[in-house]
């Protein structure tokens, strides 16, 4: 990669489904420690390209490339252990579990036991248990679900569900993690406080890639902004370029 | 538990006798599988109809088939009522059964989940099965051919009327369908539920009633199939069972969800069958059709016709 | 032992072993006993079944085929090969797995019915091998003369001394699921079920683990099908038809899937009803058949995990009113 501080390129990156091209020819850095917000209007391609740089699935023609490594063709578990995590527009919390039990989920990659030995509950297998354990409290702790955390995930309300969903994330101790409409359905005070936390997440030194529609969140908070429209990039740059960009007016021709 | 009758449903009358040169013989296996296909096809065909609308799979499909038999029998054999009203009688109350089914435990329960209403159709499956295996007995049951026993000869093989009877039936449901899903309203509503749920129902489409159809169409459409193969294999009370995974088995084959997958699906599945069993060994024959079933959802889970619809999400 | 048993569950494991201690000693009465050692023998075949089931979320309608192979290998192994019982054992355990994985593997790829449809296949197939195969297997009328098992001079060969031989694999294998659920493969193994999706996402190989649990599952009936040959000496295919895979589904999802106790609570009541309808054996599969629809409608999740849930959802809501 050219510049070095870029940590993620997507590269000409296309994809079609059936005749229906959802992401056509798009390119974009991401600098290492920023936040990176992806916007446009609906259907422009955002969630594909999440999906896309996640290893849902894979690309028509182009390329994602993550720390110098081509990561367009792996599947999705392999890009968590690279250190990309997500969270979901639709939610994906583990229902059937706690949350303290889905936080656990995310600590997968950093840890090691497989079926033999969990079988067997060898004395490695406990000492992890134990770490993890402690960890994921305090993980619930930074995102203020420590007291809920033996509650079935499925009894929360929607912002702590939000919020239990980006704290799994974290478990990864992940370098990149992609928000994907972090503050929908929020209130304006749970707005603030997401956007408190994901300038917090910028603090540890994770990368973080955002889907937003909320423009004072995305004004706010981010460093850059890509804008697309239709499946292509139409405008990149600083908030204040964007906003002043001709082609980004007229894109969100009506909406505020 | 009795499985005696589990792997009987394959009776055929096979009139292969050692004067056959080897391509009558073959001709005759053709004939046979192809009867045996056309029942295949039917029960395809009904569980096409319920995933479509539905997305489940239902394994009450079995007991459609096996009622519509034991229908037949109490009506036509039993008491006596002639062969059109008996037919339709089957049927009917088959029918009824499949859409008090759905009205039933299918709306009432609390979990949505396709993997619980899959389950949920195999605890009505055995239910049903318990229940007429009470009321019937466990013993086959005969059902006279609806045009008598004359074997005709063509090129060779013996065809009874009884193996006409299911083709040209056969083919009448086949052409009722399409008329159906392309030219009526209903039809055609029940098809857009197919394709976009959400969508049919803003379209002012009442999706619940669809469903209802839908498995109003299957229970008549298995039923048909026992009826129409009751005089060759005789009928019991799980005579369903093997029938109805064959059927599912031709469906996959042929694309699941995909009508005319269905058919050819049956037809291939039932000739295969019977070919196989016939040249090579007639001790596997039921395997067969799970082997080309699994041959299918190993390799090509789509099918013939298909259009990847098995294929992970 | 200590290191290999979780500190929460000490309690119930030592209750439980305590009672498969004593009852033998407590209850005499010969038919009660051989009662019960079919519900260990289940118990065996629905703990490892719920894995796959109420945990991983995956469905199989096939596992009659591993539990009849596990008693068929070890009694041809064993009968007519003159192999010692324990090895045999062990080697059906370790085929049977094999031949999981390889029908596993590509099955699981295929969404929930298609699942269901391909191991029942498979399960049938295997079925129709058992009876026609019968110059090794004896066919539909079955084998007999299976050797009982025996450790050095003690010889299990009446329904007290299976009881214990039963009913201790019967403990371990409940231990072994209770160490398995709660450790970072257990939550993988619910990740798949609540999200595959997520699950993926998060690092967690989804199809591995699906074929891993399933031919975990798979082993665990085939070691109950060899202890079901050495105790009963006679096996026949009739016992491994697919009405067996269903019966044991019924029990995961009446017990509860996700619940380890649960899918032993399952196994017994189901197994006990059974016996009690043998009587009237005609009786056996509507009941099966009416019990599963009736559960399933209205506690998806099965007895003891809807009402464990039903009791939490209260509590909850009662300190969320209160609070």
């Amino acid at each position: 990669m050219n510049h070095p501080g870029t940590i993620l390129r997507v590269d000409r990156l296309r994809k079609a489904f059936g005749g229906v091209l959802a992401v056509n020819d798009v390119s974009f850095d991401v600098t290492r420690n920023e936040i990176t917000a992806i916007m446009g209007p609906n259907g422009a391609g955002k969630t594909t390209i999440l999906n896309l740089i996640t290893g849902i699935y894979p690309p028509t023609s182009g390329k994602i490339l993550f720390k110098e490594k081509t990561i367009s063709r792996l599947k999705p578990f392999q890009i968590a252990f690279q250190g990309i995590t997500r969270t979901f527009q639709n939610l994906q919390v583990f229902q059937n579990m706690t949350v303290l039990e889905n936080v656990m989920v995310g600590f997968h990659t950093q840890t090691k036991s497989e079926f033999f030995s969990c079988l067997l509950h060898v004395p490695k297998v406990a000492k992890e248990e134990k770490i993890v354990t402690e960890e994921g409290y305090a993980l619930l702790r930074f995102l203020n679900l420590e007291a809920k955390a033996d509650w079935l995930s499925a009894s929360l309300p929607y912002g702590d569900q939000k919020r239990l969903e980006i704290a799994r994330a974290l478990a990864g101790k992940p370098k990149l993690i992609l928000l994907d409409e972090p503050v929908a359905g929020l209130n304006i005070k749970e707005t603030e406080e997401m956007s408190e936390l994901i300038l917090g997440i910028k603090e540890k030194g994770i990368t973080v890639i955002l889907v937003e529609h909320n423009m004072n969140l995305v004004m706010g908070i981010s460093d850059e902004i890509v804008v697309l429209n239709y499946g292509t990039k139409i405008s990149e740059g600083t908030p204040r370029e964007v906003q002043m960009d001709p082609k980004v007016i007229q894109a969100y021709l009506g909406v505020e | 538990m009795d499985s005696g009758h589990f792997y009987h449903s394959n009776r055929n009358c096979f009139h292969i006798s050692k004067g056959m040169e080897l391509h009558e013989q073959i001709f005759q296996y053709i004939i046979s599988g192809l009867t045996l296909g056309a029942i295949y096809a039917l029960v395809a065909l009904g569980f096409n109809i319920i995933h479509n609308a539905t997305g489940i799979v239902n394994f009450v499909q079995a007991e459609f088939v096996t009622l519509g038999g034991m229908m037949m029998y109490t009506f036509y054999s039993l008491f006596k009522i002639p062969l059109f009203f008996s037919f339709f009688l089957s049927a009917a109350t088959v029918t009824v059964i499949g859409a008090l089914i759905e009205r039933g435990p299918i709306r009432m329960a609390k979990s949505k989940a396709i993997i619980v209403l899959v389950f949920i159709t195999i605890g009505i499956s055995s239910t049903l099965r318990g229940t007429a295996l009470l009321v019937w007995g466990p013993d086959n049951m005969p059902i006279p051919s609806f045009s008598g026993e004359k074997v005709i000869r063509i090129f060779g093989a013996a065809i009874l009327p009884q193996h006409l009877w299911v083709f040209a039936i056969m083919i009448g449901v086949v052409v009722f369908l399409q008329y159906f899903f392309h030219r009526t309203l209903i039809g055609k509503a029940m098809r857009a539920v197919s394709f976009n749920r959400r969508a049919a129902s803003l379209m002012g489409i009442n999706v619940n009633r669809m469903i209802l159809l839908s498995f109003a169409m299957s229970g008549g459409l298995g039923a048909v199939g026992g009826i129409i193969i009751a005089p060759i294999t005789t009928t019991s009370y799980d005579i369903g069972i093997m029938l109805s995974l064959k059927g599912f088995a031709a469906a996959i084959l042929g694309g699941y969800g995909n009508s005319t997958g269905a058919i050819a699906g049956g037809l291939i599945l039932g000739v295969l069958e019977s070919l196989g069993a016939g040249l090579i060994s007639s001790k596997f024959k039921n395997a067969i059709a799970f082997l080309i079933l699994l041959l299918v959802l190993f390799f090509k889970p789509s099918g013939l016709l298909g259009h990847g619809e098995a294929e992970r999400v | 032992m200590f290191p290999f048993i979780r500190k929460r569950e000490n309690l119930f494991l030592a209750i439980f072993a305590l009672l498969i201690i004593l009852i033998p000693l407590l209850i005499k009465n010969k038919y009660y006993l051989i009662v019960m050692n079919v519900v260990g023998l289940n118990t065996i075949v629905v703990v490892g079944l719920n894995l796959l089931i109420g945990f991983a979320g995956q469905i199989s309608l096939g596992h009659a085929a591993f539990y009849g192979m596990g008693a068929y290998l070890s009694a041809i192994l064993t009968t007519t090969y003159h192999f010692p019982p324990w090895p045999a054992m062990v080697i059906a355990m370790f085929a049977t797995g094999v031949v999981a994985y390889f029908v596993g593997y590509p099955s699981l790829k295929l969404r929930g019915h298609y699942l269901v449809m391909a191991t029942l296949g498979f399960s049938i197939i295997v079925n129709i091998f058992m009876v026609e195969l019968d110059k090794i297997t004896g066919g539909p009328s079955g084998f007999p003369g299976i050797p009982n098992l025996s450790i050095g001079k003690l010889i299990f060969d009446n329904d007290f001394k299976n009881f214990y031989l039963i009913w201790t694999f019967a403990f371990f294998s409940i231990l072994v699921s209770l160490n398995l659920v709660n450790s970072r493969v257990g939550r993988a193994l619910k990740a798949i079920h609540g999200s595959e999706v997520a699950a993926n996402t998060l690092g967690v190989d989804t199809d591995k683990y699906k074929t891993k649990v399933f031919v975990l599952s798979a082993i665990f009936a085939s070691l109950s099908g060899s202890l079901y040959a050495h105790y009963l000496t006679f096996i026949s295919p009739r016992s491994f038809d697919f009405y067996y895979s269903i019966q044991v589904v019924t029990m995961v999802i009446v017990g509860g899937m996700g619940s380890i106790w649960g899918a032993f609570f399952g196994a017994g009541l189901l197994t006990v009803l059974s016996e009690i309808l043998h009587v009237a054996e005609k009786y056996n599969i509507i009941v099966y058949g009416t019990i599963l629809t009736l559960v399933l409608v209205s506690l998806p999740e099965g007895v003891i995990v809807g009402l464990y849930n039903f009791y939490r959802r209260r509590k909850i809501r009662a300190l969320i009113e209160e609070g």
